[in-house]
Protein backbone atom coordinates (compact mmCIF):
# COMPACT_ATOMS: atom_id res chain seq x y z
CA UNK A 1 0.00 0.00 0.00
CA UNK A 2 1.19 3.11 -0.71
CA UNK A 3 1.69 6.26 1.69
CA UNK A 4 -0.73 8.92 1.54
CA UNK A 5 0.41 12.23 0.46
CA UNK A 6 -1.41 15.79 1.23
CA UNK A 7 -0.32 19.24 0.06
CA UNK A 8 -1.62 22.62 -0.65
CA UNK A 9 -0.85 25.63 -2.20
CA UNK A 10 -1.84 29.43 -1.03
CA UNK A 11 -1.95 32.16 -3.83
CA UNK A 12 -1.89 35.86 -2.58
CA UNK A 13 -2.82 38.15 -6.14
CA UNK A 14 -1.85 41.55 -7.20
CA UNK A 15 -5.02 43.64 -7.40
CA UNK A 16 -5.04 46.86 -9.81
CA UNK A 17 -7.93 49.21 -10.74
CA UNK A 18 -9.00 52.83 -10.91
CA UNK A 19 -10.97 52.52 -8.09
CA UNK A 20 -9.36 52.91 -4.58
CA UNK A 21 -7.88 49.52 -3.25
CA UNK A 22 -9.85 48.85 -0.34
CA UNK A 23 -13.42 49.31 -2.37
CA UNK A 24 -12.40 47.24 -4.67
CA UNK A 25 -11.40 44.40 -2.16
CA UNK A 26 -14.34 44.51 -0.39
CA UNK A 27 -16.31 44.54 -3.71
CA UNK A 28 -14.61 41.62 -4.72
CA UNK A 29 -15.09 40.06 -1.13
CA UNK A 30 -18.90 41.33 -1.29
CA UNK A 31 -19.63 39.79 -5.26
CA UNK A 32 -17.88 36.27 -3.14
CA UNK A 33 -19.96 36.28 -0.67
CA UNK A 34 -23.42 37.16 -2.99
CA UNK A 35 -21.91 34.58 -5.35
CA UNK A 36 -21.06 31.86 -4.11
CA UNK A 37 -21.99 29.03 -1.88
CA UNK A 38 -19.73 29.48 1.38
CA UNK A 39 -19.16 29.06 5.48
CA UNK A 40 -17.25 32.19 7.36
CA UNK A 41 -14.78 31.77 9.45
CA UNK A 42 -14.09 33.62 12.68
CA UNK A 43 -12.57 36.65 10.36
CA UNK A 44 -14.23 39.42 8.30
CA UNK A 45 -14.11 38.57 4.54
CA UNK A 46 -12.82 34.96 4.69
CA UNK A 47 -14.82 32.22 3.08
CA UNK A 48 -14.40 28.30 2.75
CA UNK A 49 -16.22 27.43 -0.48
CA UNK A 50 -18.55 24.52 -1.32
CA UNK A 51 -14.66 22.83 -3.23
CA UNK A 52 -13.19 23.17 -0.33
CA UNK A 53 -10.84 26.33 -0.72
CA UNK A 54 -10.42 29.27 1.17
CA UNK A 55 -10.43 32.71 -0.03
CA UNK A 56 -9.86 35.67 1.94
CA UNK A 57 -8.49 39.16 2.11
CA UNK A 58 -4.89 38.69 3.57
CA UNK A 59 -2.73 40.59 5.77
CA UNK A 60 -1.64 43.68 3.31
CA UNK A 61 -4.43 44.14 1.94
CA UNK A 62 -4.82 41.30 -1.25
CA UNK A 63 -7.33 38.41 -1.97
CA UNK A 64 -5.95 35.39 -1.39
CA UNK A 65 -6.78 31.69 -2.43
CA UNK A 66 -5.56 28.74 -0.66
CA UNK A 67 -6.50 25.14 -2.38
CA UNK A 68 -8.22 22.58 -0.24
CA UNK A 69 -5.89 19.48 0.97
CA UNK A 70 -5.09 17.84 -2.39
CA UNK A 71 -3.38 14.57 -2.66
CA UNK A 72 -1.59 14.62 -5.95
CA UNK A 73 -0.16 17.76 -7.74
CA UNK A 74 -2.56 16.70 -10.41
CA UNK A 75 -5.29 17.74 -7.42
CA UNK A 76 -3.03 20.58 -6.86
CA UNK A 77 -2.80 22.16 -10.36
CA UNK A 78 -6.52 21.45 -10.84
CA UNK A 79 -7.76 23.70 -7.50
CA UNK A 80 -5.30 26.53 -8.61
CA UNK A 81 -6.81 26.61 -11.57
CA UNK A 82 -10.43 26.16 -10.38
CA UNK A 83 -9.74 28.71 -7.85
CA UNK A 84 -8.85 31.54 -10.84
CA UNK A 85 -11.78 31.38 -12.40
CA UNK A 86 -13.95 31.48 -9.80
CA UNK A 87 -11.45 34.62 -8.79
CA UNK A 88 -11.76 35.62 -13.09
CA UNK A 89 -15.81 35.60 -13.29
CA UNK A 90 -16.07 37.48 -9.77
CA UNK A 91 -14.21 39.71 -11.90
CA UNK A 92 -15.89 39.56 -14.68
CA UNK A 93 -19.75 40.27 -12.06
CA UNK A 94 -18.00 43.69 -10.48
CA UNK A 95 -16.77 45.07 -13.78
CA UNK A 96 -19.85 45.08 -14.90
CA UNK A 97 -21.26 47.37 -12.99
CA UNK A 98 -19.17 50.71 -14.50
CA UNK A 99 -18.08 51.24 -11.21
CA UNK A 100 -14.54 50.92 -12.32
CA UNK A 101 -12.33 48.44 -13.67
CA UNK A 102 -10.63 45.80 -11.63
CA UNK A 103 -7.74 43.54 -12.92
CA UNK A 104 -5.86 40.45 -10.80
CA UNK A 105 -2.50 39.85 -11.44
CA UNK A 106 -0.31 36.31 -10.37
CA UNK A 107 2.54 38.70 -9.79
CA UNK A 108 5.42 37.47 -7.47
CA UNK A 109 7.43 41.11 -7.08
CA UNK A 110 6.57 44.47 -7.98
CA UNK A 111 8.31 47.03 -10.28
CA UNK A 112 7.94 50.57 -8.68
CA UNK A 113 11.00 49.79 -6.12
CA UNK A 114 8.28 49.65 -3.32
CA UNK A 115 10.30 46.01 -2.80
CA UNK A 116 6.81 44.24 -2.58
CA UNK A 117 6.30 41.15 -3.25
CA UNK A 118 3.11 38.25 -3.20
CA UNK A 119 3.69 34.94 -1.79
CA UNK A 120 2.89 31.81 -3.36
CA UNK A 121 3.26 29.13 -0.07
CA UNK A 122 3.07 26.00 -0.60
CA UNK A 123 2.39 23.07 2.14
CA UNK A 124 3.58 19.33 2.47
CA UNK A 125 2.26 17.40 5.40
CA UNK A 126 5.54 15.38 6.68
CA UNK A 127 6.38 12.69 9.53
CA UNK A 128 9.96 13.72 9.54
CA UNK A 129 11.37 15.19 12.56
CA UNK A 130 11.17 19.22 11.01
CA UNK A 131 15.12 19.14 12.39
CA UNK A 132 15.89 16.97 9.60
CA UNK A 133 14.30 18.57 6.94
CA UNK A 134 16.60 21.62 6.28
CA UNK A 135 19.49 20.74 5.21
CA UNK A 136 18.54 18.08 3.02
CA UNK A 137 16.14 19.85 1.54
CA UNK A 138 17.58 23.03 1.00
CA UNK A 139 19.84 22.05 -2.17
CA UNK A 140 16.54 21.38 -3.63
CA UNK A 141 14.49 24.71 -3.45
CA UNK A 142 17.91 26.34 -4.33
CA UNK A 143 18.44 24.48 -7.89
CA UNK A 144 14.34 23.39 -8.50
CA UNK A 145 13.99 27.11 -9.84
CA UNK A 146 15.79 25.67 -13.22
CA UNK A 147 11.62 24.43 -13.63
CA UNK A 148 9.93 26.39 -11.12
CA UNK A 149 11.03 30.00 -11.50
CA UNK A 150 8.40 32.21 -12.73
CA UNK A 151 10.91 34.36 -14.72
CA UNK A 152 10.79 38.55 -14.89
CA UNK A 153 13.04 40.68 -13.83
CA UNK A 154 15.44 41.16 -10.53
CA UNK A 155 13.01 44.30 -8.98
CA UNK A 156 15.86 45.52 -7.09
CA UNK A 157 18.49 45.98 -9.91
CA UNK A 158 18.27 49.77 -11.24
CA UNK A 159 18.66 48.29 -15.12
CA UNK A 160 17.45 45.84 -16.78
CA UNK A 161 18.66 42.12 -15.38
CA UNK A 162 16.73 38.94 -16.05
CA UNK A 163 15.87 36.22 -13.35
CA UNK A 164 14.52 32.84 -13.19
CA UNK A 165 12.55 33.83 -10.17
CA UNK A 166 12.65 37.50 -9.13
CA UNK A 167 11.37 36.83 -5.79
CA UNK A 168 15.09 35.13 -5.00
CA UNK A 169 15.53 38.79 -4.81
CA UNK A 170 13.53 39.06 -1.57
CA UNK A 171 14.68 36.25 0.23
CA UNK A 172 17.42 37.37 2.84
CA UNK A 173 18.76 34.31 4.45
CA UNK A 174 18.98 30.35 4.07
CA UNK A 175 16.32 29.50 7.17
CA UNK A 176 13.78 31.75 8.36
CA UNK A 177 10.50 32.09 11.40
CA UNK A 178 9.27 34.98 9.24
CA UNK A 179 7.39 35.04 6.30
CA UNK A 180 7.33 39.34 5.81
CA UNK A 181 10.58 40.12 6.64
CA UNK A 182 13.85 38.25 6.29
CA UNK A 183 12.70 35.91 4.25
CA UNK A 184 14.10 32.40 3.96
CA UNK A 185 14.84 29.84 1.69
CA UNK A 186 13.42 26.97 4.04
CA UNK A 187 10.34 28.46 6.17
CA UNK A 188 10.11 27.20 9.76
CA UNK A 189 6.68 27.63 10.72
CA UNK A 190 4.73 24.17 11.59
CA UNK A 191 1.34 24.26 12.08
CA UNK A 192 0.32 20.75 11.36
CA UNK A 193 -3.57 21.46 11.12
CA UNK A 194 -3.77 17.71 11.94
CA UNK A 195 -4.41 15.93 15.07
CA UNK A 196 -2.32 13.26 13.86
CA UNK A 197 1.25 13.72 14.96
CA UNK A 198 2.24 14.69 11.10
CA UNK A 199 4.05 18.14 10.53
CA UNK A 200 3.76 20.70 7.62
CA UNK A 201 6.28 21.74 5.97
CA UNK A 202 5.21 25.41 4.71
CA UNK A 203 7.36 26.76 2.17
CA UNK A 204 7.59 30.55 1.19
CA UNK A 205 10.22 30.58 -1.79
CA UNK A 206 8.19 29.29 -4.48
CA UNK A 207 6.46 31.38 -6.90
CA UNK A 208 2.88 32.11 -8.65
CA UNK A 209 3.11 30.14 -11.97
CA UNK A 210 1.23 30.39 -15.55
CA UNK A 211 2.72 26.94 -16.83
CA UNK A 212 0.36 23.81 -15.65
CA UNK A 213 3.13 21.73 -16.40
CA UNK A 214 6.32 23.78 -14.00
CA UNK A 215 3.56 24.15 -11.25
CA UNK A 216 2.68 20.52 -11.53
CA UNK A 217 6.46 19.73 -11.17
CA UNK A 218 7.29 22.02 -8.70
CA UNK A 219 4.59 20.10 -6.53
CA UNK A 220 5.52 16.76 -7.72
CA UNK A 221 9.11 16.94 -7.34
CA UNK A 222 9.11 18.71 -3.80
CA UNK A 223 6.42 15.75 -2.43
CA UNK A 224 8.55 13.12 -3.35
CA UNK A 225 11.79 14.77 -2.26
CA UNK A 226 9.97 15.50 1.63
CA UNK A 227 8.99 11.01 0.74
CA UNK A 228 12.69 10.77 -0.12
CA UNK A 229 13.80 12.26 3.36
CA UNK A 230 11.21 10.71 5.62
CA UNK A 231 12.41 7.50 4.23
CA UNK A 232 15.76 8.61 5.03
CA UNK A 233 16.33 7.98 1.03
CA UNK A 234 17.38 11.54 -0.27
CA UNK A 235 20.70 12.02 -1.88
CA UNK A 236 23.77 12.71 -0.07
CA UNK A 237 26.76 14.68 -0.71
CA UNK A 238 24.85 18.04 -2.26
CA UNK A 239 25.13 20.47 0.35
CA UNK A 240 25.89 24.07 -0.86
CA UNK A 241 28.24 26.01 1.11
CA UNK A 242 26.26 29.32 0.63
CA UNK A 243 22.83 28.91 -0.18
CA UNK A 244 21.36 31.72 -0.69
CA UNK A 245 24.17 32.95 -2.60
CA UNK A 246 23.62 29.67 -5.15
CA UNK A 247 20.24 30.34 -5.19
CA UNK A 248 20.69 33.86 -6.55
CA UNK A 249 23.61 32.68 -8.89
CA UNK A 250 21.54 29.82 -10.44
CA UNK A 251 18.49 32.65 -10.98
CA UNK A 252 20.87 34.84 -12.88
CA UNK A 253 21.87 32.52 -15.36
CA UNK A 254 19.18 31.02 -18.22
CA UNK A 255 22.06 29.37 -19.57
CA UNK A 256 21.56 27.21 -16.35
CA UNK A 257 25.28 26.27 -16.54
CA UNK A 258 26.66 28.57 -13.77
CA UNK A 259 28.48 25.95 -10.81
CA UNK A 260 28.85 26.78 -7.16
CA UNK A 261 30.73 26.14 -4.46
CA UNK A 262 29.55 22.15 -2.36
CA UNK A 263 30.00 22.44 1.35
CA UNK A 264 32.44 19.96 0.59
CA UNK A 265 33.58 18.14 -3.13
CA UNK A 266 33.75 19.94 -6.59
CA UNK A 267 31.14 22.40 -7.40
CA UNK A 268 27.45 21.66 -8.66
CA UNK A 269 24.88 23.01 -11.27
CA UNK A 270 21.37 23.40 -10.44
CA UNK A 271 20.91 20.60 -12.70
CA UNK A 272 23.80 18.22 -11.12
CA UNK A 273 21.62 18.89 -7.92
CA UNK A 274 18.82 18.12 -9.81
CA UNK A 275 20.13 15.08 -11.44
CA UNK A 276 20.76 13.66 -7.99
CA UNK A 277 17.76 13.96 -6.56
CA UNK A 278 15.78 12.49 -9.40
CA UNK A 279 18.44 9.65 -9.58
CA UNK A 280 17.36 8.35 -5.83
CA UNK A 281 13.61 9.23 -6.27
CA UNK A 282 14.12 6.82 -8.95
CA UNK A 283 15.22 4.43 -6.82
CA UNK A 284 12.70 4.75 -4.52
CA UNK A 285 9.55 4.10 -7.11
CA UNK A 286 8.69 0.79 -5.46
CA UNK A 287 8.72 2.49 -1.67
CA UNK A 288 5.51 2.12 0.07
CA UNK A 289 6.44 5.95 1.57
CA UNK A 290 6.19 6.85 -2.33
CA UNK A 291 2.97 8.15 -3.64
CA UNK A 292 1.33 6.04 -6.93
CA UNK A 293 1.53 9.10 -9.15
CA UNK A 294 5.48 9.07 -8.12
CA UNK A 295 6.51 7.10 -11.75
CA UNK A 296 4.52 10.02 -13.82
CA UNK A 297 6.72 12.80 -11.93
CA UNK A 298 9.90 11.27 -12.19
CA UNK A 299 9.64 10.98 -16.02
CA UNK A 300 8.48 14.24 -16.94
CA UNK A 301 11.11 15.44 -13.93
CA UNK A 302 13.70 13.55 -16.40
CA UNK A 303 12.47 14.79 -19.61
CA UNK A 304 12.74 18.26 -18.17
CA UNK A 305 16.38 18.18 -17.17
CA UNK A 306 17.68 16.36 -20.63
CA UNK A 307 15.77 19.40 -22.30
CA UNK A 308 17.54 21.76 -19.88
CA UNK A 309 20.42 20.20 -20.15
CA UNK A 310 20.49 20.23 -23.69
CA UNK A 311 18.82 23.89 -24.20
CA UNK A 312 16.23 25.65 -22.12
CA UNK A 313 14.78 27.43 -24.98
CA UNK A 314 13.54 24.31 -25.56
CA UNK A 315 11.18 25.26 -23.15
CA UNK A 316 10.25 27.64 -23.92
CA UNK A 317 6.32 27.12 -24.85
CA UNK A 318 6.36 24.95 -21.85
CA UNK A 319 7.84 26.69 -19.04
CA UNK A 320 7.14 29.81 -17.32
CA UNK A 321 10.66 31.75 -17.38
CA UNK A 322 11.81 30.23 -20.87
CA UNK A 323 8.64 31.52 -22.27
CA UNK A 324 9.44 34.62 -20.83
CA UNK A 325 12.74 34.64 -22.26
CA UNK A 326 12.23 34.29 -25.39
CA UNK A 327 9.59 37.04 -25.74
CA UNK A 328 11.75 39.19 -23.99
CA UNK A 329 14.98 38.53 -26.23
CA UNK A 330 12.11 39.09 -29.13
CA UNK A 331 11.64 43.09 -27.77
CA UNK A 332 15.26 43.36 -27.20
CA UNK A 333 15.66 42.16 -31.08
CA UNK A 334 13.00 44.07 -32.59
CA UNK A 335 15.17 47.40 -30.64
CA UNK A 336 18.39 46.01 -32.13
CA UNK A 337 19.30 45.07 -28.83
CA UNK A 338 21.20 41.95 -27.48
CA UNK A 339 21.12 40.64 -23.58
CA UNK A 340 24.88 41.44 -23.29
CA UNK A 341 24.27 45.38 -24.52
CA UNK A 342 21.99 45.27 -21.94
CA UNK A 343 23.66 43.71 -19.38
CA UNK A 344 26.31 46.50 -20.20
CA UNK A 345 23.98 49.05 -19.68
CA UNK A 346 22.95 47.99 -16.19
CA UNK A 347 26.24 47.38 -14.88
CA UNK A 348 26.68 50.66 -15.69
CA UNK A 349 23.56 52.31 -13.88
CA UNK A 350 24.31 49.82 -10.61
CA UNK A 351 27.59 51.83 -11.05
CA UNK A 352 26.00 55.15 -10.88
CA UNK A 353 23.76 54.45 -8.16
CA UNK A 354 26.41 53.05 -5.66
CA UNK A 355 28.16 56.81 -6.53
CA UNK A 356 24.88 58.75 -6.39
CA UNK A 357 24.19 57.01 -2.95
CA UNK A 358 26.86 55.40 -1.03
CA UNK A 359 25.60 55.15 1.99
CA UNK A 360 22.51 53.42 1.65
CA UNK A 361 22.53 52.56 -1.88
CA UNK A 362 18.87 52.71 -1.98
CA UNK A 363 16.35 51.89 -5.32
CA UNK A 364 13.41 54.64 -4.11
CA UNK A 365 16.94 57.66 -3.86
CA UNK A 366 18.05 56.20 -7.54
CA UNK A 367 13.89 56.51 -8.83
CA UNK A 368 13.23 59.72 -7.33
CA UNK A 369 16.26 61.52 -9.43
CA UNK A 370 14.87 59.74 -12.67
CA UNK A 371 11.86 60.79 -12.31
CA UNK A 372 12.56 64.18 -11.67
CA UNK A 373 12.54 65.24 -15.30
CA UNK A 374 14.10 68.66 -14.89
CA UNK A 375 17.47 67.45 -12.59
CA UNK A 376 17.92 64.27 -14.06
CA UNK A 377 19.61 65.11 -17.40
CA UNK A 378 21.95 67.40 -15.41
CA UNK A 379 21.64 64.62 -12.31
CA UNK A 380 22.95 62.28 -14.58
CA UNK A 381 25.55 64.20 -16.49
CA UNK A 382 27.32 64.53 -12.94
CA UNK A 383 27.01 61.16 -12.36
CA UNK A 384 28.18 59.68 -15.58
CA UNK A 385 31.09 62.12 -15.52
CA UNK A 386 31.84 60.84 -11.92
CA UNK A 387 31.88 57.20 -12.50
CA UNK A 388 32.84 57.95 -16.16
CA UNK A 389 29.96 56.08 -17.99
CA UNK A 390 29.75 56.77 -21.46
CA UNK A 391 25.86 56.31 -21.73
CA UNK A 392 24.41 59.92 -23.11
CA UNK A 393 21.17 61.31 -21.49
CA UNK A 394 19.17 60.59 -24.81
CA UNK A 395 20.31 56.81 -24.73
CA UNK A 396 19.41 56.63 -20.81
CA UNK A 397 16.36 57.77 -21.35
CA UNK A 398 15.11 55.69 -24.18
CA UNK A 399 16.67 52.45 -21.61
CA UNK A 400 14.55 53.86 -18.75
CA UNK A 401 11.37 53.75 -21.35
CA UNK A 402 12.24 50.43 -22.66
CA UNK A 403 12.63 48.77 -19.31
CA UNK A 404 8.91 50.30 -18.55
CA UNK A 405 7.65 48.63 -21.22
CA UNK A 406 9.68 45.32 -20.27
CA UNK A 407 7.94 45.74 -16.81
CA UNK A 408 4.34 46.17 -17.79
CA UNK A 409 4.62 43.45 -20.48
CA UNK A 410 5.72 41.07 -17.06
CA UNK A 411 3.06 42.14 -14.94
CA UNK A 412 0.60 41.65 -17.49
CA UNK A 413 1.94 38.49 -18.36
CA UNK A 414 0.06 36.86 -15.75
CA UNK A 415 -2.90 39.00 -15.54
CA UNK A 416 -6.23 36.89 -14.77
CA UNK A 417 -8.53 36.54 -17.32
CA UNK A 418 -8.69 37.16 -21.11
CA UNK A 419 -6.26 39.71 -20.96
CA UNK A 420 -3.23 38.50 -19.31
CA UNK A 421 -0.27 37.82 -22.40
CA UNK A 422 -0.03 34.38 -21.22
CA UNK A 423 -3.99 33.88 -21.47
CA UNK A 424 -3.57 34.96 -24.81
CA UNK A 425 -0.67 32.96 -25.72
CA UNK A 426 -2.72 29.94 -24.39
CA UNK A 427 -5.63 30.42 -26.78
CA UNK A 428 -3.93 31.17 -29.59
CA UNK A 429 -2.67 27.47 -28.93
CA UNK A 430 1.04 28.33 -29.55
CA UNK A 431 2.08 26.46 -26.04
CA UNK A 432 2.26 23.34 -24.68
CA UNK A 433 2.50 23.37 -20.82
CA UNK A 434 -0.21 21.01 -20.02
CA UNK A 435 0.52 18.46 -17.02
CA UNK A 436 -0.45 14.90 -16.67
CA UNK A 437 -3.78 14.64 -14.92
CA UNK A 438 -5.21 17.90 -14.86
CA UNK A 439 -8.49 17.51 -15.78
CA UNK A 440 -11.58 18.66 -15.04
CA UNK A 441 -11.21 22.17 -13.85
CA UNK A 442 -14.83 23.58 -14.77
CA UNK A 443 -16.25 20.59 -12.41
CA UNK A 444 -13.43 21.74 -9.67
CA UNK A 445 -15.30 25.09 -9.36
CA UNK A 446 -18.41 23.60 -7.49
CA UNK A 447 -17.22 20.05 -6.13
CA UNK A 448 -14.30 19.48 -3.75
CA UNK A 449 -11.69 16.49 -3.99
CA UNK A 450 -12.39 13.14 -4.10
CA UNK A 451 -11.42 12.55 -0.64
CA UNK A 452 -10.24 13.04 2.56
CA UNK A 453 -11.72 16.07 5.01
CA UNK A 454 -11.58 18.50 1.93
CA UNK A 455 -14.48 16.27 0.53
CA UNK A 456 -16.61 16.50 4.01
CA UNK A 457 -16.02 20.39 3.99
CA UNK A 458 -16.87 21.12 0.79
CA UNK A 459 -20.05 18.85 0.55
CA UNK A 460 -21.41 20.14 3.91
CA UNK A 461 -21.02 23.34 2.66
CA UNK A 462 -23.09 22.55 -0.44
CA UNK A 463 -25.57 20.39 1.39
CA UNK A 464 -26.41 23.12 4.26
CA UNK A 465 -24.61 26.63 3.05
CA UNK A 466 -27.83 28.10 1.86
CA UNK A 467 -29.83 26.88 4.80
CA UNK A 468 -27.91 26.85 8.20
CA UNK A 469 -25.23 29.34 9.74
CA UNK A 470 -21.89 27.82 8.90
CA UNK A 471 -18.33 28.96 10.51
CA UNK A 472 -15.47 26.89 9.44
CA UNK A 473 -11.58 26.43 10.04
CA UNK A 474 -9.15 23.96 8.47
CA UNK A 475 -9.94 21.50 11.34
CA UNK A 476 -13.76 22.06 12.16
CA UNK A 477 -17.21 23.02 10.70
CA UNK A 478 -19.94 24.26 12.96
CA UNK A 479 -23.33 24.25 12.17
CA UNK A 480 -24.81 27.33 14.39
CA UNK A 481 -28.45 26.87 13.11
CA UNK A 482 -28.24 22.82 14.75
CA UNK A 483 -26.06 23.43 17.32
CA UNK A 484 -23.56 21.19 16.45
CA UNK A 485 -19.98 20.58 14.97
CA UNK A 486 -17.77 18.16 12.63
CA UNK A 487 -14.33 17.69 13.95
CA UNK A 488 -12.06 17.59 10.83
CA UNK A 489 -8.46 17.72 12.88
CA UNK A 490 -7.74 14.37 11.08
CA UNK A 491 -6.96 15.73 7.10
CA UNK A 492 -7.79 11.57 5.87
CA UNK A 493 -11.20 11.80 7.44
CA UNK A 494 -13.63 9.67 5.59
CA UNK A 495 -16.88 10.29 7.09
CA UNK A 496 -18.48 13.08 8.33
CA UNK A 497 -20.00 12.51 12.09
CA UNK A 498 -21.68 15.42 13.75
CA UNK A 499 -21.37 16.08 17.27
CA UNK A 500 -23.65 17.97 19.77
CA UNK A 501 -22.55 21.19 20.81
CA UNK A 502 -22.64 20.92 25.29
CA UNK A 503 -23.61 24.10 26.54
CA UNK A 504 -20.49 25.02 27.46
CA UNK A 505 -19.10 24.64 24.08
CA UNK A 506 -21.76 26.50 22.43
CA UNK A 507 -21.50 29.79 24.91
CA UNK A 508 -17.52 30.13 23.81
CA UNK A 509 -18.64 29.74 20.02
CA UNK A 510 -21.26 32.18 20.19
CA UNK A 511 -18.76 33.99 21.94
CA UNK A 512 -16.15 33.36 19.25
CA UNK A 513 -18.14 33.96 16.88
CA UNK A 514 -20.10 36.70 17.67
CA UNK A 515 -23.12 36.10 16.38
CA UNK A 516 -26.42 37.69 17.31
CA UNK A 517 -28.33 36.69 20.18
CA UNK A 518 -31.16 35.65 18.38
CA UNK A 519 -29.47 32.55 16.94
CA UNK B 1 4.92 31.43 -30.63
CA UNK B 2 6.81 34.25 -31.01
CA UNK B 3 4.64 36.35 -33.51
CA UNK B 4 1.64 35.42 -31.40
CA UNK B 5 3.59 36.80 -28.32
CA UNK B 6 4.00 40.10 -30.48
CA UNK B 7 0.67 40.67 -30.95
CA UNK B 8 -0.58 39.86 -27.98
CA UNK B 9 2.17 42.31 -26.26
CA UNK B 10 1.48 44.95 -28.82
CA UNK B 11 -2.44 44.93 -28.21
CA UNK B 12 -1.59 45.06 -24.33
CA UNK B 13 0.56 48.21 -24.54
CA UNK B 14 -1.10 49.97 -27.19
CA UNK B 15 -4.30 49.46 -24.38
CA UNK B 16 -2.60 51.08 -21.55
CA UNK B 17 -1.96 54.21 -23.44
CA UNK B 18 0.87 55.01 -21.78
CA UNK B 19 -0.04 54.08 -18.50
CA UNK B 20 1.99 51.17 -17.49
CA UNK B 21 0.41 49.31 -14.65
CA UNK B 22 4.00 47.41 -14.54
CA UNK B 23 5.20 50.01 -12.25
CA UNK B 24 2.47 51.15 -10.48
CA UNK B 25 1.33 47.71 -9.11
CA UNK B 26 3.07 47.89 -5.53
CA UNK B 27 1.32 47.42 -2.31
CA UNK B 28 -0.82 44.73 -1.11
CA UNK B 29 1.69 41.72 -0.96
CA UNK B 30 3.52 40.62 1.56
Amino acid sequence: VKSPCLLGLETEYAIFGDRPRGNALAELMRQAEFRLRHATSARRRDLFLQNGSRLYLDTGGHPELATPECTSPSELVRYVLAGESILSELLQFMNRSRIGSTRLYRANVDYSGAGTSWGCHESYLHRTDPSRLPDSLIPHLVSRIVYAGAGGFDPLAPGIEFSLSPRVAHLQRAISTDSTYNRGIFHTKNEPLSSRGEHRLHLLCGESLCSHLASWLRAGTTSLVVAMIEGRRHPRGIALKDPLGAMKTFAADPDCRREVPAASGPPLSALAIQRKYLEAAEACLEESFFPDWADDVCREWRAVLARLESDPSELATSLDWPMKRALYTRRLELRGLTWESISRTSGLLSAARRAMDPLTDRFKAWETVLRCQDGASFAWQRLSSHTRCPLGWDELEAFLQFRLELFETEIRFGELGPDGLFTQLDLAGVLSHSAPGVSGVARAVSDPPATGRAKIRGDTIRELGATAELRCDWMHLWDLTGRRVLELSDPFASTASWRTLSECEWESIRGRFDILASL
Amino acid sequence: MLEAGDRAINRVLSQDNGTFVGTTVQSGGQ
